[in-house]
């Protein structure tokens, strides 16, 4: 089983980030799970989402506080320090706490720019999920372009055509530093 | 361009040798297709006519009441149920759904409003949580009474004070006496299939049903759940009787003043009604496998047959169970999980049967009624009473309010039961 958190801020997207995410997994045949931090999610306040991956149902029923790889749109270093994860895809804005050492793969991608290039958000805020996600999908290798559209297409109801653009950019300038 | 995709290969094994080092499974993409097409094959011959779809509990619930073409519904929105009544004011709005949506103050006239539509015939339906539901108490009673086929999905939260949004079967388990028949559904699949039985059983014992799963363990957790086709479900719910209904013709009355003996009767008939309920629940479960592939009884067994020590659970903190009698069962120990769906008709024969001669047994309760314990535990306990051959008992009371219960939690559960510890024990 592959446990996957998402973390960023109340109008990032990061539970619909979630959601594109655990239906790509579903269309490319896997089972999954995946739920927001269970509370009250408000604009600007920290929020996370998870997702489980597994090739049979999934039964469990907790939180995941040791995922094995993180999407970060927006984390406090605090936050970061206490986990462990194997991969790593964030944002360009994302301070990485320096007790991760280099021991994990780390990727990074600019999704604020590129969201705001895509006019997703506004002045004020821009939404760079599906750019993350793009970035993810490269990162892993483990889901095709094609079934990440898929998803969005099936997932979002409007801007459809700018997410999987800000998605391929994603992909496409997502880079490995690091180990 | 070679290059790169040496490099893919290298990290992708880095990485996959990584995970097998933690003992985490990776699906290796012939592992997965594989399971892609058993549950393909599956599907095809024991699941006929559905799709499958990634649907929250709340939506699971929703898309339940919309197969069963309910034609009123009055609900009032409380987190964490607000995604239901969204959902299906959607559903009537793009009109997939041919129903009354009313629009009421608060979940005592909600109730209210699905009392009227029922007793003149209509299919109602509602849903709420926590303080909804408690301030439903008193027209909860009256719905019985009347014998009204209500079906109403309570998304467990936490009652007040303080103040919790969070998972705790606090809410329902305090309607227990009220006369409604309650099914704690584990998984988002559950949810749908329970409320398209709940309006089958209902409608033939005239008693209401409360389908009850867990706040946001369910309720808005995202998972493949099958739905089945509307055509096949209006089949499932075809009636062949007629129940007693308001009608100007045919002037009767419901409700109306009983003296202590006529009383007596009707508090007795409904008991009796809750016993055939009872027979009802697993003949519907039955014919709900033969046409859509998936069977349900008041109890479940789970790895049950030679265990020692067993697990007594009710509503989602069962998929994790499962989870540990599986890891315990590698390790050798002799365990295995009940899982107790129905709270009201409780299944006391079937319980007895199922603990009878098992060493010892840990209830866990996502409850507490203050000042006896958990009230699966203390129904358990009385339906063992004067039983050969009882198991040591163990309560828990764990995850109130939305604690989180995790697999090493229950892995301490059963240290601590194979100690033979009896009485209560308090996990967090």
């Amino acid at each position: 089983m592959i446990e996957i958190a998402v973390y960023g801020r109340g109008g990032q997207g990061v539970v619909v980030a979630s959601h594109i995410l655990a239906h790509a997994y579903f269309l490319a045949g896997y089972e999954v799970q995946a739920f927001p931090m269970f509370g009250p999610e408000r604009r600007g306040t920290p929020v996370q989402a998870y997702i489980r991956v597994d090739a049979k149902p999934v039964r469990k029923r907790c939180h995941i506080s040791d995922p094995a790889e993180v999407i970060l749109l927006h984390a406090d270093t605090e936050i970061l320090k206490s986990l462990n994860p194997q991969l790593v895809v964030a944002d360009a804005g994302v301070v990485l706490p320096k007790t991760w050492g280099d021991k994990r793969e780390v990727w990074v991608c600019d999704g604020m720019t590129i969201a705001s290039k895509c006019h997703l958000g506004n002045e004020l805020v821009s939404v760079p999920n599906t750019a993350l996600l793009g970035a993810y999908c490269r990162a892993t290798g483990r889901l095709k372009k094609k079934t990440l559209y898929e998803a969005i297409g099936e997932i979002l109801h409007k801007h459809v055509k700018d997410n999987i653009k800000a998605c391929r950019m994603g992909y496409q300038k997502v880079r490995k530093i690091g180990k | 361009m070679a290059a790169g995709t040496v490099c893919l290969c290298v990290r992708i094994y880095a990485l996959s040798s990584k995970i097998k080092r933690q003992g985490l499974i990776i699906p290796t993409v012939k592992g997965v297709e594989s399971a892609h097409m058993n549950a393909n094959a599956k599907r095809s011959s024991c699941v006929p006519s559905s799709s499958r779809k990634l649907l929250t509990g709340n939506e699971a619930a929703a898309l339940g009441a919309v197969l069963c073409s309910v034609e009123v519904i009055a609900a009032y929105p409380i987190t964490p149920q607000t995604t239901i009544v969204e959902t299906l004011s959607e559903a009537i709005a793009k009109g997939e759904l041919r129903a009354q949506f009313m629009e009421v103050e608060s979940e005592h006239s909600a109730l209210a409003a699905c009392m009227g539509a029922s007793a003149v015939g209509a299919r109602a339906y509602t849903a709420t949580s926590s303080q909804g539901l408690t301030l439903m108490h008193e027209l909860l009673f009256w719905t019985a009474g009347a014998r009204l086929p209500i079906v109403m999905v309570n998304v467990n939260r936490a009652v007040g004070a303080p103040w919790n949004i969070w998972a705790d079967q606090l809410d329902s388990v305090a309607q227990r006496d009220t006369g409604w028949m309650q099914f704690y559904c584990e998984t988002n699949q559950e949810v749908l299939d329970t409320t398209i039985q709940a309006y089958r059983i209902s409608e033939n014992v005239l008693l209401p049903s409360l389908v009850v799963m867990d706040a946001f363990y369910l309720s808005h957790t995202w998972e493949p759940v099958y739905v089945p086709e509307k055509r096949l479900v209006t089949q499932f719910l075809k009636q062949s009787y007629k129940r007693p209904i308001l009608d100007v013709n045919r002037p009767c009355s419901f409700g109306a003043l009983a003296g202590p003996d006529n009383y007596f009767i009707f508090r007795r008939s409904m008991h009796m009604a809750m016993e055939e309920a009872l027979c009802l629940i697993t003949q519907v479960g039955t014919e709900f496998e033969r046409m859509f592939g998936r069977r349900y009884e008041p109890v479940e067994e789970y790895q049950l047959k030679d265990a020692h020590s067993v697990f007594v659970t009710a509503g989602s903190i069962t998929g994790t169970a499962r989870n540990v009698v599986d890891s315990l069962r590698v390790e050798g120990e002799r365990v295995g999980l009940l899982k107790i769906r129905n709270l009201r008709p409780f299944p006391i024969e079937r319980v007895r049967k199922a603990l009878m001669g098992k060493k010892r047994c840990a209830v866990i309760d996502r409850n507490l009624s203050v000042g006896g314990g958990g009230v699966f535990y203390t129904e358990v306990k009385a339906a063992l009473c004067g039983c050969k051959k009882v198991p040591k008992l163990m309560g828990v009371v764990a995850g109130l309010g939305g604690k989180d219960v995790k697999e090493h939690d229950l892995m301490k559960v059963y240290r601590t039961l194979e100690r033979d510890t009896q009485g209560l024990l308090w996990l967090g």
